[in-house]
């Protein structure tokens, strides 16, 4: 009757035929749970779950390394960026400084009015018992031996010794400088030495002076070296002995003698003043 | 080339004393460290050697310093001389006795200075600060004065052989 090929291809329509119908009936229609479903769930899920981890783990490692290798780039670049700028910031802060203190010299330069010399302190003496320092200024810039050394704070010290780029600064806290000076207020002479500790006496005022602690010491100009009118330092402390025509005065200096970065040389000899009827 | 070399040790010590001790609190109370230089050349080197070199070391000193000229050239002859004493009853290589001259070293520089100075200048005065800093000196070259006699024993006994070497090659 029919042939066996005229039978498998009847019977495959009736197939796609059925299977059309299933799926259109169940597509009307959620799926019933069944027992096979859960079962197959539970039995592949844990390995799903498992290699899904393990996927997502090596994904992990995998963006954050790369992640963590731009980051640590990142990092030393900021790291750099940041010292970079911490130098600069020190560099400003040592350059407000270093100008601040310029502007203090040139202005006291210009109360002077004589020819100075800006100098920079680049040693002090090895001794711990005397005062002395080295600039970087010598006989190159006019610098000569005897010359006065001051600073906004006052009197500084005395050129002792010129090399061509350098000189040496004996300080007015040396125990072998001397300065002719004065008491502003009451115009008592009296000589200033300095002292090993680094402090100041004014020697050899009379006894007659009234002197008060806090009174400023300035220079007479009488020694022939130091300008008038120049502040030293002021009065400590007075000691009036019982007997003698002196007083000893203990002075403070104004200048922070371990602190002096720049110091003016004055070039120009000081004008012989007369002297002040004490 | 040794006096080269000793030279250069000078120098260094001087440019350390007067640029850098005096701004590091580190150092602030350091002692002059060309006195153990000069221990170290009273033990270890020829008084040929050692008698110029030592004047040498106190004549740039003194250019540095504020004192009378001259001051440390005496106190570093004079130590030099003493160390030379010294070496003559007791053996070089005691390692005790290092701190002890380290020490002597200290004090008989601080004593010459401010002795000297107070002879020649009748107004002056003995600072109140003064038994600290011997004080703080002494500390200082107890300790580390025998390190340094054995650093520059041990530089210099290199810088030796390395000049033979050269004075080899050259001939």
């Amino acid at each position: 009757m029919f042939s066996r090929k005229m039978a498998m291809i009847v019977g495959a329509i009736i197939l796609i035929a059925v299977n059309i119908i299933v799926l259109s009936v169940n597509s009307k229609r959620p799926a019933p749970s069944t027992g096979i479903g859960r079962f197959t769930i539970s039995l592949v899920s844990p390995f799903q779950g498992i290699v899904s981890e393990a996927i997502n783990s090596v994904k992990d490692i995998w963006k954050h390394y790369f992640l963590l290798v731009s980051v640590s780039k990142e990092n030393a670049q900021l790291n750099r960026s940041l010292k970079q700028a911490e130098e600069k910031n020190n560099r400003l802060v040592e350059m407000e400084l270093s100008h601040a203190r310029l502007k203090r010299l040139f202005d006291f330069q210009g109360t002077l009015q004589k020819r100075v010399v800006a100098a920079e302190v680049i040693g002090r003496d090895p001794s711990p018992w005397f005062k002395t320092i080295i600039i970087n200024k010598g006989s190159r810039e006019g610098v000569e031996r005897g010359m006065p050394v001051v600073i906004p704070e006052g009197i500084a010290g005395l050129v002792t010794d010129v090399a061509r780029n350098y000189a040496k600064i004996l300080l007015v806290i040396d125990q072998n400088n001397a300065v002719d000076a004065l008491i502003q207020r009451t115009r008592a002479r009296g000589i200033i030495k300095g002292e090993p500790s680094g402090r100041l006496m004014l020697q050899y005022v009379l006894r007659k002076h009234e002197i008060q602690v806090g009174d400023v010491v300035i220079s007479s100009g009488l020694d022939g070296v130091f300008p008038k009118g120049i502040r030293i330092g002021f009065v400590r402390e007075v000691n009036k002995p019982d007997s003698g025509i002196f007083q000893q005065l203990a002075v403070t200096p104004y200048a922070d003698f371990e602190k002096l970065e720049e110091v003016l040389v004055v070039l120009d000899p000081p004008e012989q003043p007369e002297l002040d009827d004490p | 080339m040794t006096y080269f070399f000793h030279i250069l040790v000078c120098f260094c010590m001087v440019v350390f004393h007067t640029t850098i001790a005096p701004y590091s609190s580190l150092f602030s109370g350091i002692y002059d460290l060309l006195i153990i230089f000069v221990i170290y050349l009273g033990f270890f080197r020829s008084v040929r050697e050692g008698i110029p070199l030592v004047i040498f070391f106190g004549i740039v000193m003194d250019v540095f310093s504020g004192g009378v000229f001259g001051l440390h050239a005496t106190a570093y002859f004079w130590l030099y001389i003493c160390v030379l004493g010294l070496t003559l009853f007791m053996r070089k290589n005691n390692v005790l006795l290092l701190p002890v001259v380290a020490l002597f070293g200290v004090i008989f520089e601080n004593f010459v200075m401010v002795g000297i100075t107070a002879l020649l200048d009748t107004g002056s005065a003995i600072p109140e600060s003064a038994v600290k800093i011997i004080v703080v000196q002494s500390v200082w070259a107890f300790f580390t004065g025998p390190i340094l006699i054995m650093v520059f024993k041990y530089v210099d006994d290199k810088w030796e052989k390395f000049a033979k070497t050269r004075e080899k090659e050259f001939a």
